[in-house]
């Protein structure tokens, strides 16, 4: 949450060199001394990039109209690129780089923003991630111009720091196959490990079965086995049960 | 009037192609005046050249954006030569005289005047003066030292895990930078911090046309509460171990690359990524009071996590077609162990403890081939195709000692020999097409197959885990699983800009898979277990939307979701060796029939500017997820047991999530020297499982309240202050400590900061910051509470 308030902070400074608020709904970055010039300008160099960019998540934003140049598109988060272009272009040259500094990005995910304060959360507001070590911003699934196979895989953003959860192993959780998020919000959370639920509700969302007529109420059976004293200990992964939870390689119910 | 006819050489990678002779008597005549370039010359390459010219990827290899680069020329051979304008090809293409290589061309800026052109000449003409502008700087040092402390009252260890921090001085770096120019087309940075347990170094040297060398090494500590979740409230009140758990999560890295012109751009790197130390687990141990038992004695394990990884890029582009080849082979080495307590009595010394240790050495090696073309102005497309195969083995070996370190009868599992294997073939093809302006229209496809095989043998004392009763000792395991998986996917998007100040889009991904999956556990009588499932899923995710700012200070955007993934499973062979006996979950989850996940989501954006002080952003986001499950009758583990069956099979909906969230941010600007920005969110969600009417498990719902505000105040040209509040409470406490755990949260944090900046000389400036953090769990007893006060005091010199 701390760290938190060091981002907003930021964003603060980076939108505030004039003091001012600028006369439009949403608020790019500002540059001083710097003026929008356009996608198209941008294009000319980047194209790799902005060729690819119709397929981004954020060209569901992008109005292309002269009258909203720099409040969607590339200078919306890079910050007005006049300087940058007259300076000859170069890495961080007269402009905002948001793979380094979540701020720009926040200026629009104020809710991501708000989930990064919660208790637990990657250390993005710590400044040891940022954004785009996850999310690819100018391509979609189909196109992408940060590298990798064309389409996203899943779990993938993940697999590459978390291997330990993500490797192959004998016997493995279906519920992997549907992504990690199902059952963790990556962002922030009030519960240990990011996890969506803290209790046991979070694994018998999928673990149901209809009970019988000599099932007596509260009774609770998961497959053939009476769960109702175990979920009285704890969580299924806590109270020492099903702690492989990602998969395991001796045993197909994932007790270790 | 002597007429002067001069030859253009057109070359390409340094051959001449064509020699075409130019009328230099139509060049306008060199201006009289002595050229100041910064006042006549700049202004023109700016508005007429650099758009093209002065990027990092500069048209024709021709950069025009420093002197040694508008001395070099590019494809076409020299441009300028001082002394020689109506020599110089730069001049003939500015006033228009080559056919075809009128500059700026036709569409990418406006033809340059006569005077222009003069200019131009007379700065040829006179040496092309070429004064340093302030961003080429030849040496750039920012450092930041700082030193303060943190003290806590209260639960130090929950303070580490939720700021990442520890209490106590800390000093160093924040922040520091050193660019350094080397010649007029090479630079040097070193960039970085140093504070405790957070390191950060990079070191990146690059030459235009030459190449880059990167290296860095980073590494920051991870800390954890050492209760791991325990629930202080349930009696006896805590088992708190006071170890100081954490990890240090590093990497180390070295880029190589070649960036030649006219070659294909190259980097070879090697990276180390490690996380080293000890975490808690989550995990508790029995704990027995009388006739009661709870599993909350902490747990926590040893972590060694180590990669290396080889990396190695390829990017040309041939005949207007980009390949990429982007190769990673990772080797991978894991070793952690796990301390369970197990057995612990209340009052009496019976503590056992259970280790499990666990190792996995694997090689991955993974390539990808990626080309692009755009083919027209309006088809662009690309194709690629990755190639992965995984390698590994690994061993597990669990143990449980008693009081006095001797074994004792509660579980052990030994497998030495795991093995393990991963092939995968990815392709894909995708394109991009906008046959109307306003319109772009996006298809892919991809198919993946992946074969997996996994194999383990072991010796085992197979126990409950609860109640630590072991039915078999030393048993003799065996495990294998092999599963094989297709999976294609379609995905297809559309965006429209043709309304006035208007987007609209559409987006929609399809997939099917099938899997065909292989599982035996044991081959003798007690445990035996053989399940062969072919299995299906198909999934839709659509998503459709808006955006519109029919006016510059309003804008509005909204979007639905909807997401369906089901799956099919269809059990071909089910064995198991003793479906009467002692292993209560023989089966599972061989009778499970179907899985559909189903969520639906709504979300709506309103950002308006009421007034030239105030901006505000309003947003709304429904989200219903619905999880049902069908599922065969399942009977009893021998006859007469539950008389009807345990189940008789069917559908049922497993569980429903269903959340709100609105959210507000307003930034207010009254006067010019303050800034605030204030962001309030709420959330109410809900989780309500087909068990929720059990005493036990209660349903999973609250409310989160978030705050952030911050503000700047310019006190005067040479001081800032700054302040900021961050606040956040959570209700999720459930009520069922009588018959279970109570394992919602019930917590509300405050962090306040306050701080002052003056520049105290030029390129200097000095900065203080007082923080207050506060946090108060009821749900725990108040055992997480905490108070932290920290001061900072930070000096930033920038030089030169």
């Amino acid at each position: 949450m701390w760290a938190a308030l060091g981002l907003a902070g930021a964003a603060a400074l980076a939108l505030n060199s004039c003091s001012t608020v600028s006369s439009t709904a949403n608020a790019p970055p500002v540059i001083p001394g710097a003026t929008f010039v356009g996608n198209r300008t941008c294009a000319e160099c980047h194209t790799n990039i902005a060729r690819v960019f119709p397929t981004s998540a954020h060209a569901r934003i992008h109005i292309e109209d002269p009258r909203a140049v720099g409040q969607t598109g590339c200078e919306s988060c890079h910050g007005p690129g006049s300087l940058h272009v007259t300076g000859g272009g170069g890495r961080g040259r007269f402009i905002l780089n948001p793979g380094k500094d979540p701020a720009p990005c926040f200026e629009c995910h104020r809710q991501v923003q708000a989930e990064f304060a919660l208790p637990q959360h990657h250390p993005l507001p710590e400044k040891q991630m940022n954004c785009a070590q996850c999310h690819d911003p100018h391509g979609g699934d189909v196109f992408k111009p940060a590298g990798g196979l064309a389409m996203a895989r899943l779990n993938e953003p993940c697999a590459r720091c978390h291997r330990e959860q993500t490797r192959p192993v004998v016997f493995e959780h279906p519920a992997l196959r549907e992504g990690c998020t199902v059952c963790h919000n990556p962002h922030g959370s009030i519960n240990p490990r990011f996890l969506v639920q803290r209790d046991a509700n979070l694994c018998l969302r999928c673990h149901a079965q209809e009970p019988g007529p000599s099932v007596r109420p509260g009774q609770i059976f998961i497959g053939k086995s009476d769960h109702t004293a175990f979920l009285r200990m704890g969580t299924c992964w806590s109270s020492g049960c099903h702690t492989a939870v990602h998969g395991s390689n001796v045993d197909r119910v994932m007790r270790y | 009037m002597a007429v002067a006819v001069g030859l253009l050489t057109l070359s390409t990678g340094g051959s001449f192609a064509a020699e075409t002779p130019v009328d230099e008597s139509k060049l306008p005549p060199p201006a009289t005046v002595k050229v100041d370039f910064a006042r006549d010359i700049k202004p023109i390459l700016e508005g007429h050249c650099f758009k093209c010219h002065g990027g990092e990827k500069p048209k024709s290899h021709f950069y025009l954006a420093n002197r040694e680069g508008a001395l070099k020329g590019g494809e076409h051979g020299v441009d300028v030569l001082p002394g020689q304008s109506a020599q110089s090809p730069l001049i003939w293409f500015v006033a228009g005289l080559v056919e075809d290589m009128e500059m700026p061309p036709d569409g990418r800026g406006t033809p340059l005047t006569p005077e222009e052109i003069g200019l131009l000449r007379a700065w040829i003409d006179q040496g092309v003066p070429w004064e340093p502008t302030v961003a080429e700087k030849s040496t750039d040092v920012t450092a930041s030292p700082t030193v303060g402390g943190t003290s806590v009252q209260g639960n130090a260890q929950k303070f580490r895990e939720l700021y990442w921090q520890r209490e106590g001085w800390n000093g160093g770096l924040e922040d520091f930078q050193l660019k350094q120019k080397v010649g007029e087309d090479s630079q040097v940075t070193a960039a970085g911090h140093f504070l405790l347990d957070d390191y950060k170094l990079t070191l990146d040297a690059e030459k235009n046309d030459l190449g880059f060398t990167r290296l860095g090494w980073s590494q920051f500590r991870k800390y954890y509460d050492d209760t791991g979740g325990y629930d202080p409230l349930f009696s006896p009140s805590l088992f708190g171990s006071g170890r100081d758990l954490h990890l240090d999560d590093g990497r180390l890295w070295a880029d190589f690359g070649l960036t030649l012109p006219h070659w294909p751009r190259l980097v070879l790197g090697y990276e180390y990524q490690y996380r080293n130390g000890s975490e808690a687990t989550l995990q508790w141990g029995p704990v027995s009071n009388g006739p009661e038992t709870r599993d909350l004695f902490p747990a926590f394990r040893d972590l060694s996590e180590r990669v290396h990884i080889l990396k190695f890029d390829l990017d040309h582009e041939v005949a207007g077609v980009s390949i990429t080849d982007n190769f990673r082979g990772e080797w991978y080495q894991l070793g952690s162990t796990r301390y369970d307590a197990s057995g612990y009595t209340l009052g009496s010394p019976g503590l056992a403890l259970t280790t499990i240790a666990e190792r996995q050495t694997h090689f991955q090696g993974m390539n990808t081939v990626h080309l692009e073309r755009q083919f027209t102005d309006w088809l662009f497309a690309s194709g690629g195709y990755l190639y992965s195969k995984f390698s590994g083995d690994a061993s597990l070996e669990m143990n449980t000692l008693d009081v006095a370190s001797l074994p004792t009868s509660l579980p052990m599992w030994q497998s030495q020999r795991i093995e393990l294997g991963r092939e995968s073939h990815v392709f894909s093809l995708s394109s991009l097409l906008g046959p109307w302006e306003g319109l772009s229209l996006t298809a892919g496809v991809q198919n993946e197959w992946t074969r997996q095989q996994g194999f383990g043998s072991a010796i085992a004392g197979v126990a409950d885990p609860v109640f630590g009763l072991v039915f078999f000792p030393n048993d003799p395991e065996s495990s294998f699983s092999d599963l094989d998986r297709a999976t294609f996917t379609q995905d297809f998007g559309l965006r429209f800009t043709k309304i006035p100040f208007t987007t609209l889009f559409a987006d929609a991904r399809f997939q099917q898979e099938s899997i065909g999956q292989s599982e035996a556990w044991n081959t003798d009588i007690n445990s035996g277990y053989l399940l062969h499932t072919e299995a299906t899923s198909a999934l839709q995710d659509l998503r459709v939307g808006f955006n519109t700012s029919p006016w510059r200070r309003v804008s509005f955007s909204a979007h639905y979701r909807h997401y369906d993934e089901a799956s099919d499973y269809n059990p071909l062979l089910k064995e198991t060796a003793l479906s009467l006996g002692a292993q209560p979950f023989e089966g599972y989850p061989g009778f499970i029939r179907s899985r559909d996940l189903l969520s639906d989501e709504a979300v709506a954006k309103l950002a308006v500017q009421c007034a030239p002080w105030l901006k505000t952003t309003f947003t709304y986001q429904h989200l219903a997820n619905d999880y049902r499950t069908t599922t065969d009758p399942v009977t009893g583990p021998f006859p007469g047991f539950l008389p009807g069956g345990i189940s008789p099979g069917g559908s049922v909906l497993g569980g429903r999530y269903t959340a709100h969230v609105p959210s507000m941010n307003a930034i207010l600007t009254p006067w010019r020297r303050l800034f605030l920005s204030t962001t309030f969110s709420y959330q109410r969600a809900r989780t309500v499982t087909w068990v929720s009417d059990s005493p036990s498990i209660a349903p999973y719902e609250g409310d989160i309240y978030s705050v952030i505000a911050s503000a700047t105040y310019a006190l005067d040209e040479k001081t800032d202050l700054s302040g900021g509040y961050s606040f956040s409470r959570a209700d999720f406490t459930q009520n069922n400590l009588a018959a279970g755990l109570p394992l919602g949260i019930n917590y509300q944090q405050h962090g306040l900061e306050a701080g002052i900046k003056r520049q105290i000389a030029k390129g200097k400036s000095v900065g203080l910051q007082y923080r207050f953090y506060h946090y108060d769990e009821p749900s725990s007893g108040g055992f997480n509470n905490f108070d932290a006060h920290a001061v900072f005091a930070t000096l930033t010199v920038r030089l030169p």
